[in-house]
């Protein structure tokens, strides 16, 4: 083997791999959107037409079917090499996954505003990803879904304001349409940048 | 006078599978085998021989049922692979 021909070698392993690690979370994006989508509706309609508090346990369900579904992803994921990129993401949403259930046993114990928390913190975990894998749609998706974060505040002040004026509480509908936003804050921040990601990567 | 290239890399099959390592955190077998094009009976052979050098640390482990061998980069691999490319250079440059 001659110089020039180590140096081929070298070259194009190095070209090929660099293709290759590529990031693939696009999917990963797609099981938690959808299942969150899934389960706030799920929740939306119990909480609505049967008016049981105990209900709120459903949510349980997020985290219980989005691991599940992410297991199942990385038995089936193809050979591909593990890069810096992978393991910088698998530790930020380690990071907001954690955070992200702190969130929500505070909201259970204390009524912290569950759905704005969260939507803050899987937010940040969007747009760093974004930003780590130079993902433009996942990192404005991020900013969109931080922004649209604001809405619950702004309700609850309205709807506080409303009450004080007429004296009379909100429908359900009122109380329970953070649930619907809640839902599709989760479309724009994790469902359109996943489809985005996976089509680019299979057209490619 | 050449410095004179390390054997160990100094023959096509090794030096893929160190040229794919230098660039990520690990790769599994079946993903060298598929870049390098080598038969699972060659591949096994280089990499153990990388392995007992101390260019690569191999890491046998199981995904679900499916068996996996993790290859990774080890520190003195990269310092052999950095100096094998500058006495490539100077091969080069002769």
């Amino acid at each position: 083997m001659n110089g020039q021909k180590s140096l081929e070698i070298i070259s194009q392993m190095i070209a090929d791999t660099s293709v290759q690690i590529e990031n693939n979370s696009g999917k990963y994006f797609l099981a938690w959107g959808y299942t969150t989508i899934a389960v706030s509706i799920f929740e939306y309609f119990v909480m609505t037409l049967s008016l049981n508090p105990l209900f709120i346990w459903a949510w349980w369900l997020i985290p219980v079917v989005g691991s599940c579904a992410t297991l199942l992803l990385i038995r089936k994921e193809e050979a591909h090499p593990k890069s810096y990129i992978d393991r910088s993401i698998s530790a930020v949403w380690a990071v907001f996954g954690v955070s992200t259930l702190f969130a929500f046993v505070a909201a259970l114990a204390y009524g912290v505003p569950m759905f704005y928390l969260i939507v803050m913190l899987m937010g940040m975990g969007t747009i760093i990803t974004g930003a780590i894998c130079r993902h433009r749609n996942l990192t404005y998706s991020g900013v969109i879904a931080m922004l649209l974060s604001l809405i619950f505040p702004i309700k609850h002040i309205v709807v506080k304001n409303m009450e004080a004026d007429t004296l009379h509480t909100s429908s359900e509908w009122v109380i329970y349409s953070d649930i619907i936003i809640f839902a599709v804050i989760f479309l724009v921040m994790m469902v359109i940048p996943g489809h985005i990601m996976c089509h680019k990567r299979t057209n490619r | 006078m050449l410095s004179p290239l390390d054997p160990l890399l100094h023959s096509e099959l090794r030096l893929a599978v160190i040229s794919i390592l230098i660039g990520v955190e690990s790769a599994d077998f079946v993903y060298l085998k598929e870049r390098t094009g080598a038969t699972s009976g060659n591949l096994s052979v280089q990499i153990d021989k990388l392995c007992k050098a101390g260019y690569i640390d191999v890491e046998k482990g199981f995904v679900g049922r499916k068996p996996r061998t993790l290859c990774k980069i080890t520190e003195q691999g990269r310092i052999a692979f950095k100096l094998y490319v500058e006495a490539l250079k100077e091969y080069i440059n002769m």
